[in-house]
């Protein structure tokens, strides 16, 4: 489900607590199902998180394209 | 000795356990749970799967889906004004709605990290100078989150 269009043109910062709340459960329901989420989050924690320290010590240069070719 | 990478402590600002506590909160099905669920909190999911995405096998790097889920984690934490750092508790007397979450707290410090990390993988051109800048703000809200709390807990 994509948001709606309201969502996209105005800044949530200038947004009424009604919008606000709209907003967010919209967000809420754009999150992927559960099976979905919990294979991301692992992999998130197997890769991403190793890719960053080994971009902190100078063993990736911070060009994106070599962290993904790294996997 | 060679060094490894697996070998080193992994910079990880938001521990395994504690998104644990934020999904399992989000998709209890509960209303009453969901609420406690912060804006911030949601962001930072959003930014994590928006990096794993970047790992994934099922999609290519970069994806439409990659950019959505960022965009909406983007949108999480544009939903609470994160340069307030006091809370007003005068306001909050007042109206009942107005909630701490609507403040910087140590749950947008995560958050920012975390999205300063994405900007960090991704393919964006300038991506590196943003990245400057977002962890700037991020230092200096912790600064002021950190002196608020001590003067809170100084206070009580």
């Amino acid at each position: 489900m994509r948001l709606n269009k309201d969502f996209v043109a105005v800044d949530p910062e200038f947004l009424t607590e009604e919008k606000r709340q709209d907003f967010r459960a919209q967000l809420l329901s754009n999150l992927p199902p559960h099976a979905e989420l919990v294979y991301l989050v692992d992999l998130y924690y197997a890769q991403a998180v190793s890719n960053v320290v080994a971009l902190q010590t100078g063993s990736l240069t911070p060009l994106s394209g070599l962290v993904v070719s790294q996997r | 000795m060679r060094l490894l990478i697996e070998d080193l402590p992994s910079y990880n600002p938001v521990p395994r356990q504690r998104l644990d506590k934020i999904v399992s909160a989000i998709y209890s099905g509960s209303d009453e749970t969901i609420k406690s669920v912060y804006n911030q909190e949601l962001c930072m999911v959003y930014s994590i799967l928006a990096m794993a995405e970047l790992m994934s096998d099922k999609n290519p790097p970069y994806s439409q889906l990659q950019k959505r889920y960022a965009y909406y984690g983007k949108l999480a934490i544009k939903l609470d004004c994160i340069y307030v750092v006091c809370p007003v508790f005068d306001i909050m007397a007042a109206d009942p709605s107005y909630t701490l979450s609507q403040h910087a707290c140590v749950e947008t410090i995560e958050a920012l990290l975390l999205r300063a990390l994405y900007t960090l993988l991704d393919n964006d051109p300038g991506s590196a100078q943003v990245v400057w800048g977002n962890l700037g703000l991020t230092i200096k809200l912790a600064m002021s989150v950190s002196e608020w709390i001590f003067e809170t807990k100084q206070c009580g």
